[in-house]
């Protein structure tokens, strides 16, 4: 069990953590939310032993990792957001270097470089170079490494940024995979929601250096059962609309989308022939309707006031 | 530490450019400075002026081709020497009279002092002969001292000063030699720990940070690949040119590889005070030639640092290490010095290079 307890962060007088207490039971899968700047490289630095907290704990099983960072190095794996490979080295040398540092030596360190390349699907890629790799496939190798030392915890930053659908499907699958079948406990951060959805038990949620939410996705979205989202579609965007919808009393968010706006209104209350009339008033063509349940994303922008990859 | 110590020989295995182009330069620069002549002598071109007979002129000529190192070759027409120096085909020329001598130069040259000191040597003793023969009254008194001048009644062999303090000779091929060996084995070192900025940024440091590896292993693999790679450049520099170039190092390669260690480990260390003070390798890329070029300057690797008289420049030059490492080289090869001699300058250099690896390790792990 992994836990950080009231755990803070202070770079100078920037608060990059704030009392921030997060639990990843064994087994388990959680995902990290935050938008850019939220604090949470900083709280997984922590958590990896990295950098040490201001002030908190990180235990490992009851024990402090602060004071003993061995008690927990040896069983975690970690996936950077960034390509932490050796890009002039074949895969297979990669992967038995990090084997080395791990003290894997002789035929078990031969047998488990071969493991993990079967696992990412890149056996028969291992004697290629990695500058040669397609970032789907050089993603792949730097989740490999991670798990070269069979951790019990894996800890992955961004691990699906900027690569194809096929390998971004290829790793959830794995991480799924590696969670409910081997039992690996995983710590799960992206800037994809689906990807959160998909994979994670349960959802911390980070702004401003502190954790503001945290459970299951439907304990989540029941923070929004008392709204509803209307979408609509408009020919082109007129801003004095969106600002009448604004001024709108009975509308609690608007929300620029691509093709239109989003509103946040109370369930039950959607006053739609209100919202025609100002289309109307403002020369808005509304060209679609959609009303929706909240979805993650909605939550996420109740709480925090920006989308997630903002 | 083996681990990483032998990543590095896989990385350098698949990317040996820059360490060969460090080299590569290294021989350029040397050959371009100190070994272009064949016989590793500067020429200087000399005209005599026309009230000289051919036997006075080829007396004169013998007596400056008696320096070692130094080519004096007779030229008809001064203003081929002038365009020759303005070219830079020459470094100055000489144009000489009965009683008197002017220096045709365009720069300052190390070279030109000691041919001032053997040229004001030969008309010294022509000039005391020369009053000697008009304070006379004696009619054969040329003759009588022409005769005394060939067989001397005392032959006086004379050596000048003790120790290197007391002269100071100047060989230009292994002052290039030295020097740019030294100067660019500062960028074979520094780039080659410049990796540690490199993986910082990749991510790949933090992996091996919280691997079971410990920091000292860390450490001690990519110091020890560092200081390894530079000592071999300096080395092998020094053999090829020894052997394939007929540069004259002399026998005591015992003491050559001790200033080698000593140097190369003092280098090391102030790679690693740099690397503390840098978070990107686009930095260190711009600190290096900085820190590299003012030190062989101020240091001696570009000229000597005895020809330089500036109490200022003299007094940063003790804290460059190359000028312990150029003052030991010397020592060893061009005065024939033992390993006694060259202790100071070793104990000095690695005294150096624990301050600052003791300064730099605390300062990197803090940043």
């Amino acid at each position: 069990m992994l836990e950080t307890i009231g755990l803070k962060k202070t770079f100078k007088r920037h608060v990059a953590v704030d009392d921030a207490n997060l639990l990843l039971k064994k087994g388990e899968s959680i995902g990290l939310l935050g938008p850019n700047g939220a604090g949470k490289s900083t709280l997984i630095s922590m958590i990896e032993t990295l950098i040490k907290p201001t002030e908190g704990d990180v235990t490992w099983n009851e024990k402090s990792i602060i004071k003993q960072p061995d008690l927990l190095r040896p069983v975690l794996g970690v996936v950077p957001q960034e390509i932490a490979l050796y890009k002039e080295l074949s895969a297979y040398e990669n992967v038995k270097f990090f084997g080395k540092i791990y003290k894997l030596t002789g035929k078990e360190l031969e047998e488990r470089a071969e493991a993990v390349l079967k696992l990412v699907g890149l056996s028969d890629r291992q004697k290629d170079l990695v500058k040669t790799f397609s970032g789907g496939m050089q993603r792949r190798l730097n989740i490999a490494v991670a798990l070269l030392h069979e951790p019990e915890v894996i800890i992955m930053d961004e691990p699906t940024v900027g690569i194809d659908p096929q390998s971004r499907n290829y790793i959830l699958e794995m991480v799924r995979d590696l969670n409910r079948e081997q039992g690996l406990t995983v710590l799960y951060t992206s800037h994809y929601m689906e990807e959160v959805e998909r994979l994670c038990d349960r959802i911390y949620i980070m702004d401003n250096g502190k954790v503001i939410a945290n459970g299951t996705k439907e304990e989540l979205i029941a923070i929004l059962s008392e709204e509803e989202s209307i979408e609509l579609v408009l020919e082109k965007p007129i801003s004095t609309f969106k600002e009448a919808l604004e001024m709108e009393p009975s509308i609690l968010r608007v929300t620029q989308e691509s093709n239109g706006l989003k509103l946040i209104v109370p369930k039950n209350n959607r006053k739609l022939t209100r919202i025609f009339q100002l289309a109307e008033q403002h020369d808005a063509s509304i060209t679609n309707v959609n009303i929706q349940i909240p979805s993650l994303e909605d939550v996420f922008l109740h709480l925090t006031g920006k989308k997630l990859r903002d | 530490m083996r681990a990483i110590f032998l990543l590095q020989w896989q990385r350098l295995r698949r990317e040996p450019f820059l360490l060969l182009s460090m080299f590569v330069l290294t021989v350029v620069f040397v050959l371009f400075m100190g070994g272009t002549n064949p016989n590793g002598e500067a020429t200087i071109p000399t005209t005599f002026s026309q009230s000289m007979t051919e036997n006075e002129k080829s007396d004169l000529l013998d007596e400056l081709n008696q320096l070692e190192g130094y080519n004096f070759v007779e030229s008809n027409e001064q203003n081929v020497i002038e365009e020759k120096i303005a070219l830079g085909e020459v470094a100055f020329g000489l144009s000489l009279k009965t009683d008197g001598y002017t220096f045709l130069i365009a720069t300052d040259n190390p070279n030109q002092a000691i041919v001032e000191q053997h040229l004001q040597s030969i008309y010294r003793e022509k000039v005391r002969i020369v009053q000697v023969m008009q304070n006379s009254s004696d009619q054969d008194i040329a003759p009588k001292i022409q005769a005394n001048l060939e067989s001397p009644p005392i032959l006086v062999e004379a050596q000048v000063g003790e120790t290197n303090e007391d002269f100071f000779v100047f060989d230009n091929q292994l002052q290039s030699l030295f020097g740019m060996t030294l100067f660019f084995v500062i960028y074979t070192v520094v780039f080659s720990l410049s990796k540690v900025a490199e993986e910082k940024q990749l991510g790949s440091w933090n992996r091996i940070i919280i691997s079971p590896t410990k920091k000292w292993q860390v450490y001690g693999g990519y110091l020890s690949y560092a200081f390894i790679i530079g000592f071999l450049q300096i080395f092998v520099i020094f053999f090829m040119f020894d052997n394939l170039l007929n540069f004259d190092l002399g026998n005591n390669w015992l003491g050559l590889i001790m200033i080698m260690i000593a140097y190369t480990f003092t280098i090391v260390a102030l790679g690693l005070l740099l690397l503390a003070f840098v978070s990107k390798t686009s930095q260190l890329n711009a600190v290096v030639p900085i820190v590299a070029v003012s030190m062989a300057m101020i240091g001696g690797a570009y000229w000597p640092i005895e020809i330089v008289d500036n109490p200022i420049v003299l007094q940063l030059a003790n804290f460059m290490p190359i000028k312990y490492a150029m003052e030991a080289l010397k020592e060893i090869t061009i005065y024939q010095g033992v390993i006694t001699d060259i202790i100071p300058e070793t104990l000095i250099l690695f005294a150096m290079g624990i301050v600052m690896m003791g300064v730099g390790i605390p300062l990197m792990e803090k940043r």
